[in-house]
């Protein structure tokens, strides 16, 4: 009989302080420029709830990483920041893209809205005055027309 | 017949037209403009209630409570709740001075909140410490939130005669991130609790 056995293998990396530090700074930074990107989309309109519930998630392991970093624990520092990093991988494309939809959803509500409720506007008083100028000239004198 | 007995009642239909067709432009540009801008920070006792908050605390004991953050600042704000624990003697945040506290943060919490948008979040702690006989004061060891053990190796508490406890306060305080600074700022609010620590 032949067993396999799977055996998880995991390669244990000895973090210096220099590396983990470096690790820890760099998901910040990565934090950071993902809040920016999602502070635009939301400039441009859009929901960014979601976005912000993975922000959220990607900080607790932030600040995993700077208790593990602070208790000298550099190894699981790295690993926290790591995983941060990780999790915000395509994040921006995401933010861009809701960012350009949003942007693109603004605009053709503004037209629609606002150019056309108020173009539309304009039209009815158009239309009313021409329909008072022709209905005064067919029954503008009593009994002309009746 | 003449049509100009109807021309008030004419002007009045075309006028209430125009306004209707009007209206999702008017609902957009007769916008009262908003005037404040601020964050509000609150914690909420284990029931998510103003009540129950913990006061008299054993060791290893868990305790809950919820930390709450609204945020009307007008745009997604990045906040790190600073927590902090304190003796009598330590410096506090003050409300008055809008001043934090010197006190090193134990722990940061990254909070991002969009606008008009509340975040609470659910924090378990408990205080890991002992008696000393001899000093007549309480000696901690650390102090565990949300299942992270952060060290408080430096603090003590001795007691308070006056008022009959070893009183502590654990802290919240509010930084935001300052995108022109490129850093976080104090942003003069601070929630505490206080705790008695029984023996």
């Amino acid at each position: 009989m032949l067993f396999v056995v799977d055996v998880p293998v995991r390669v244990f990396a000895v973090a210096t302080a220099d590396e983990a530090r470096v690790a820890v700074d760099g998901a910040e930074a990565r934090v950071i420029a993902c809040y920016g990107a999602v502070v635009e989309a939301e400039g441009a309109g859009g929901n960014v709830t979601e976005l912000a519930g993975v922000l959220n998630e990607a900080g607790v392991l932030l600040s995993w990483a700077r208790v593990a970093f602070e208790n000298g624990e550099y190894d699981l520092a790295s690993e926290f920041s790591s995983n941060c990093t990780g999790m915000l991988a395509g994040f921006t494309d995401r933010a861009v893209t809701l960012r350009d939809s949003a942007a693109q959803e603004r605009s053709l509500d503004f037209m629609v809205n606002i150019v056309g409720s108020t173009v539309g506007a304009v039209a009815v008083v158009v239309a009313g005055w021409v329909l008072w100028v022709y209905l005064k000239r067919k029954y503008g004198k009593a009994g002309s027309a009746v | 017949m003449d049509v100009r007995n109807y021309q008030v009642l004419f002007l009045v239909v075309v006028a209430v037209t125009a306004l209707l067709v009007a209206s999702p432009a008017l609902s957009r540009l007769l916008v009262w403009p908003r005037t404040d801008f601020f964050t509000e920070l609150w914690i909420l006792g284990p029931n998510h209630m103003a009540e129950d908050y913990p006061y008299n605390v054993s060791r290893d004991q868990n305790y809950s409570v919820f930390l709450g953050i609204g945020n009307r600042l007008g745009h997604l704000a990045c906040y790190s709740i600073a927590v902090k624990f304190r003796n009598q003697t330590q410096p506090a945040a003050d409300s008055f001075n809008r001043t934090f506290s010197s006190l090193p943060a134990l722990y940061n919490v990254s909070a991002f909140v969009p606008d008009e948008q509340v975040l609470e979040l659910p924090l378990t702690f408990s205080l890991n410490y002992s008696y000393s006989d001899a000093l007549s004061r309480i000696e901690f060891y650390s102090l565990t939130l949300n299942n992270v053990l952060l060290n408080l190796t430096d603090c003590t508490v001795t007691w308070d005669s006056g008022r009959n406890e070893f009183v502590g306060n654990l802290f919240f305080e509010a930084w935001i991130y300052n995108a022109t600074v490129g850093d976080f700022q104090y942003h003069e609010r601070f929630v505490s609790l206080r705790l008695n620590m029984t023996i």
